[in-house]
């Protein structure tokens, strides 16, 4: 898993899950969508493989959500550049 | 250092890291059924500023460097560089293995799954780990 992107010019993320069983990728997406209210999906890639996708109409919603989790240097993959946006390692030292 | 080899669960941002990368790129490697086990993280070479974002926070774990290493895709036929660290074997990396594997009878090894609770698990933070 992991490796997401977001699909070239769609701006539709999609999360490689593919080490996980079609349940297993089905019950990831339904927790992302209840517990955090980003609407994902687990669609078949190739070969009995499922990743999940998140649809351009929620990817301000996931920016939004998750800036300030993400290290500086993957916000590329979001579309993100040019700054720091929320992340700050002070906002961690005290948990780790 | 030694007073976090000795818990028995991560503080919690660590603790949320850690379960986003068994949700992704991360392992866990448990060689004998009663032992220790540690955490092992290989990422591609580019992505390597945040391979030493996490590095860092498992220092305290962690008795080696980070290491760099060719690899050969079958696949594609060609070759690539990654970078990887793994922490040393401790207790605490047996709670997250219990989470996240089961041993396959049949196979005779450990297979990752996803747990059972993950609808608990699951947090804005964690969800950067699992993607990217």
């Amino acid at each position: 898993m992991g490796d997401g992107n977001l699909k070239g010019g769609e701006g539709i993320i999609r999360i490689y899950t593919n080490s996980f069983t079609r349940l297993e990728v089905e019950k990831l997406a339904f927790a992302i969508t209840s517990k955090l209210d980003i609407k994902t999906s687990a669609v078949h890639d190739r070969n009995g493989q499922y990743i999940l996708t998140i649809n351009k109409f929620q990817l301000n919603a996931v920016r939004k959500l998750i800036e300030s989790y993400m290290h500086p240097s993957m916000l590329y993959k979001l579309g993100m550049c040019g700054g720091t946006f929320g992340f700050n390692y002070k906002n961690i030292l005290d948990q780790i | 250092m030694a007073h976090y080899r000795l818990m028995s669960i991560f503080p919690p941002y660590l603790h949320q890291v850690a379960i986003g990368l068994l949700l992704s790129d991360g392992s866990i490697e448990r060689p004998t059924r009663t032992g220790g086990a540690r955490l092992s993280v290989i990422l591609g070479i580019n992505s390597l500023p945040y391979l030493l974002h996490l590095y860092n926070l498992f220092e305290p774990y962690i008795n080696s460097g980070f290491s760099i290493t060719e690899v050969y895709n079958k696949k594609t036929g060609k070759y690539y560089d990654t970078a990887r660290f793994k922490t040393g074997m401790m207790p605490i990396f047996v709670y997250y293995h219990d989470m996240f594997y089961h041993y396959d009878e049949n196979a005779q090894r450990y297979i990752k799954r996803l747990p059972e609770n993950i609808d608990s698990l699951m947090t804005p933070a964690r969800l950067p780990t699992v993607a990217w």
